[in-house]
C-alpha cells in the first residue's frame, strides 16, 4: 500500500513542470559554480615548501591583530558613514546622524590614539559595544563577528598542517564535497519550497481532495508517502551532481598520491544538505496544508534569502543558520573544530523537518474529519 | 463600469487580499531589513531594487488565480464580457497599488533625510518592479499555475545577483550601480509580457 502510494507520488512529481524547472536550475547553478573551473584551487594544490613567499591565509585569534583589523574596518566605515549590518539576516546599510557620527569618531579616536600595546582588549571590547549601540544589531563590531573575521597570512607550519589534513583526514574528496554542499545549499534553501507548495495544492487544483479523503489509506501514509517521494526526487539530482562533480576530484587525488574517499558524494551531502531539504520541504508542506494557499512561497523565500545574506562569514559560523556556508576548499583544521556545531545545526533541522511532517499529518486528518476545510464555513457543496 | 467594479471587488475579496496584506507587511517590516536614514541616490536605489522589487512579484503574479480553476474560467468564457476585459481592471488595480507602494517607500526615504531625486528614482523603480512582476504574470499566464510564476520571478531575481551581465538591458539592480537609463527597456519588456501574457493565455486554452 505504502509502496504503491510512494511510486504514484514519484510519477506525479516527475511529470510536474515545477520539478523539471528545479532540476534544470539546480544543475545549471551548481555546474556553473563548480565544474572544471570550480576545482581550480584544487588543481593548483601543491605541497607547501619552506621558503615560499606566500602560503595562503587563515583566521587569527591574536587579540592585537583582531583590534588592528577591526579598527581599520571601523575607520573605513566611519569615513564613508556607511555601516554594514545584518539585523534580520538581510544586509542593511546604516548611515549615522551627525551627532552619532561625532560619537563614533570620538570612540575611534580614543582607540586609535593609543598604541596597540597600551589599548587593552577590555577597553577595545567596551568601545566596540558602544559602536554596536550606535549602528544597531548585526554589525562587524559584535564580539562574535570580529573574533572570527580577521585573516592573516599562514606560516609554513600552518600551511603544511593544512595540506596534511586536507590529504589525510579529508582525502581531498571530502573537502571538495563540502564546497559542493556550500553552493548547493544556497539553491536548496529556496527551490524545494515550490515543489512542496505545488504538491500541497495539487489535489485542490485537480479537485481530488474529497476523493482522496474518502479512501481508506491512513493520513499518515498519504502524507508520508508524498513527503518521502518528493524528498527522494529532490535528493536525486543532488547526489547525481555530487557524484558527477566528485569524479575529476577523485582522479586528481590519485594523481597526487592520495586515496580519495569515494563515498564522500553520499556521506557529506547526506549530513549537510539532506536535513536542509527535509526542513524546507516539510515546512512548505505544513504551511500549504494549513492555509491551502501559496503563503509558504513568501514566508520561506524570505527565510531562505535572509539566511543567505545573513551570513557574517562564508566559512563556518553555523549557529542555527539554514544555509551552512563553507565557501572554501579545505580549511580542514578549522572545519574539525566546528564539526560539532554543524552536527547540532543539521540535527536541529532534521528534527524540525520531522516535526513539521507530523504536524502536517495532524492537520490533514483534521481536515479530513471536517470535510476539506480546516476553518471557516463548510460550503453546501462539500456535503 | 459597475460590472467591472463588481468583478474586481470579488477578485480582491476571494483571491487578492492576502497578497495585499503581504505587501503591507513588506512595507511595515521594511525597517528591519533596510535603513531609511540619510540615503544618497545609489543607496535609495538599493532599497528599491533589492527589497522593493518583491512587491512587484506579489502584485502581478497572482492576477490569474481565479481562472486557474477551469470551471470558473469556462463559466467566465461563456459570458458576453471578453476575458481581457475581466483581466484588465485587475492589472489596472495592481498598477495603481504599485504606484502607492513605491510612493510610500520614497516618502519614507525622504523623511529619513534622503538626498536623491525622487522623480528619477520613482520612474526607475516603477518600471523595474513592474518588469519583475510581469515575468511572474507572464509565466503564470502560460502555465496556469501561480506557483510557477512565483518560481520564475524569484529565479530571475536571484540570477541577477550574480548573472546580471548576461541579461543586457533587462538586467535588474542597475540603478544602485548608478545606471538610470534602463527604465525604458524594463517598461517595454513589462508591456510586452503583460499583453502577450493575456493574449497567449486565452489562445492556448
Amino acid at each position: 500500500m505504502f509502496g504503491a502510494l510512494f511510486l504514484k507520488e514519484c510519477k506525479q512529481t516527475l511529470k510536474s513542470p515545477v520539478y523539471l524547472i528545479y532540476v534544470v536550475v539546480f544543475v545549471l547553478f551548481v555546474n556553473s559554480q563548480l565544474s572544471n573551473d570550480g576545482w581550480r584551487e584544487m588543481q593548483e594544490l601543491q605541497e607547501p615548501m619552506p621558503g615560499q613567499s606566500y602560503y595562503g591565509e587563515t583566521i587569527t585569534h591574536d587579540k592585537a591583530l583582531i583590534m588592528e583589523g577591526t579598527l581599520a574596518n571601523l575607520m573605513e566605515e566611519v569615513s564613508h558613514n556607511s555601516f554594514a549590518t545584518y539585523p534580520l539576516g538581510f544586509y542593511k546599510g546604516v548611515n549615522l546622524t551627525e551627532k552619532e557620527m561625532e560619537r563614533a569618531k570620538e570612540i575611534l579616536k580614543q582607540c586609535t590614539g593609543k598604541s596597540f600595546e597600551t589599548l587593552t582588549y577590555e577597553e577595545f571590547q567596551g568601545a566596540m559595544e558602544e559602536i554596536c549601540r550606535l549602528v544597531g544589531k548585526g554589525s562587524s563590531y559584535e564580539k562574535k563577528s570580529y573574533e572570527n573575521r580577521i585573516y592573516v597570512p599562514m606560516t609554513y607550519e600552518q600551511a603544511k598542517t593544512e595540506y596534511d589534513q586536507l590529504c589525510i583526514s579529508d582525502r581531498l574528496t571530502k573537502a571538495g564535497m563540502r564546497l559542493f554542499c556550500d553552493y548547493a545549499g544556497i539553491v536548496l534553501s529556496i527551490l524545494p519550497i515550490f515543489i512542496g507548495v505545488s504538491r500541497g495544492l495539487y489535489d485542490k487544483r485537480a479537485k481530488a481532495q474529497q476523493v482522496i479523503f474518502s479512501k481508506s489509506a491512513l493520513g499518515v501514509k498519504v502524507v508520508l508517502s508524498r513527503y518521502l517521494a518528493n524528498l527522494t526526487l529532490l535528493c536525486l539530482p543532488v547526489f547525481t551532481m555530487a557524484f558527477y562533480l566528485q569524479m575529476p576530484l577523485y582522479e586528481m587525488a590519485k594523481e597526487v598520491g592520495v586515496r580519495g574517499d569515494f563515498w564522500a558524494f553520499l556521506t557529506v551531502p547526506s549530513v549537510w544538505l539532506l536535513p536542509e531539504i527535509m526542513a524546507v520541504l516539510a515546512l512548505a508542506f505544513l504551511i500549504t496544508e494549513f492555509t491551502d494557499s501559496i503563503l509558504a512561497v513568501f514566508v520561506q523565500t524570505v527565510w531562505g534569502i535572509g539566511g543567505l545574506f545573513g551570513a557574517s562569514t562564508l566559512v563556518g559560523d553555523f549557529g542555527l543558520k539554514l544555509v551552512a556556508r563553507w565557501n572554501t576548499m579545505g580549511e580542514s583544521a578549522l572545519f574539525s573544530s566546528m564539526e560539532k556545531e554543524l552536527f547540532i545545526n543539521r540535527g536541529y533541522y532534521a528534527a524540525f523537518g520531522v516535526l513539521c511532517v507530523l504536524l502536517t499529518v495532524l492537520i490533514y486528518e483534521r481536515k479530513r474529519g471536517k470535510g476539506e476545510k480546516l476553518y471557516g464555513k463548510v460550503r453546501e457543496t462539500d456535503h | 463600469m459597475e460590472k467591472y467594479g463588481k468583478l474586481t471587488i470579488s477578485f480582491v475579496r476571494r483571491q487578492y487580499w492576502p497578497h495585499m496584506v503581504m505587501l503591507l507587511l513588506l512595507v511595515v517590516f521594511s525597517g528591519g531589513f533596510v535603513s531609511f536614514k540619510g540615503l544618497d541616490g545609489m543607496q535609495a536605489a538599493r532599497v528599491m531594487e533589492m527589497y522593493g522589487t518583491f512587491g512587484g512579484i506579489l502584485l502581478f503574479t497572482p492576477l490569474f488565480m481565479p481562472e486557474q480553476d477551469r470551471e470558473i474560467w469556462e463559466l467566465e468564457r461563456s459570458k458576453q464580457t471578453p476575458m481581457w476585459q475581466v483581466y484588465l481592471p485587475r492589472i489596472v488595480l495592481a498598477l495603481f497599488l504599485c504606484i502607492l507602494y513605491i510612493l510610500l517607500f520614497v516618502e519614507l526615504m525622504k523623511r529619513g533625510g534622503g538626498n536623491f531625486d525622487p522623480g528619477i528614482l520613482f520612474r526607475g523603480a516603477y518600471c523595474e518592479i513592474l518588469f519583475l512582476g510581469s515575468i511572474g504574470f507572464f509565466v503564470s499566464a502560460l502555465t496556469n499555475q501561480a506557483v510557477i510564476g512565483y518560481m520564475a520571478a524569484v529565479i530571475y531575481f536571484a540570477f541577477n545577483i550574480g548573472g546580471g551581465k548576461y541579461l543586457g538591458k533587462f538586467a535588474l539592480f542597475q540603478m544602485m550601480q548608478g545606471e538610470y537609463g534602463n527604465w525604458s527597456y524594463w517598461f517595454m519588456g513589462a508591456a510586452v509580457l503583460l499583453v502577450f501574457g493575456v493574449f497567449m493565455r486565452e489562445r492556448r486554452r
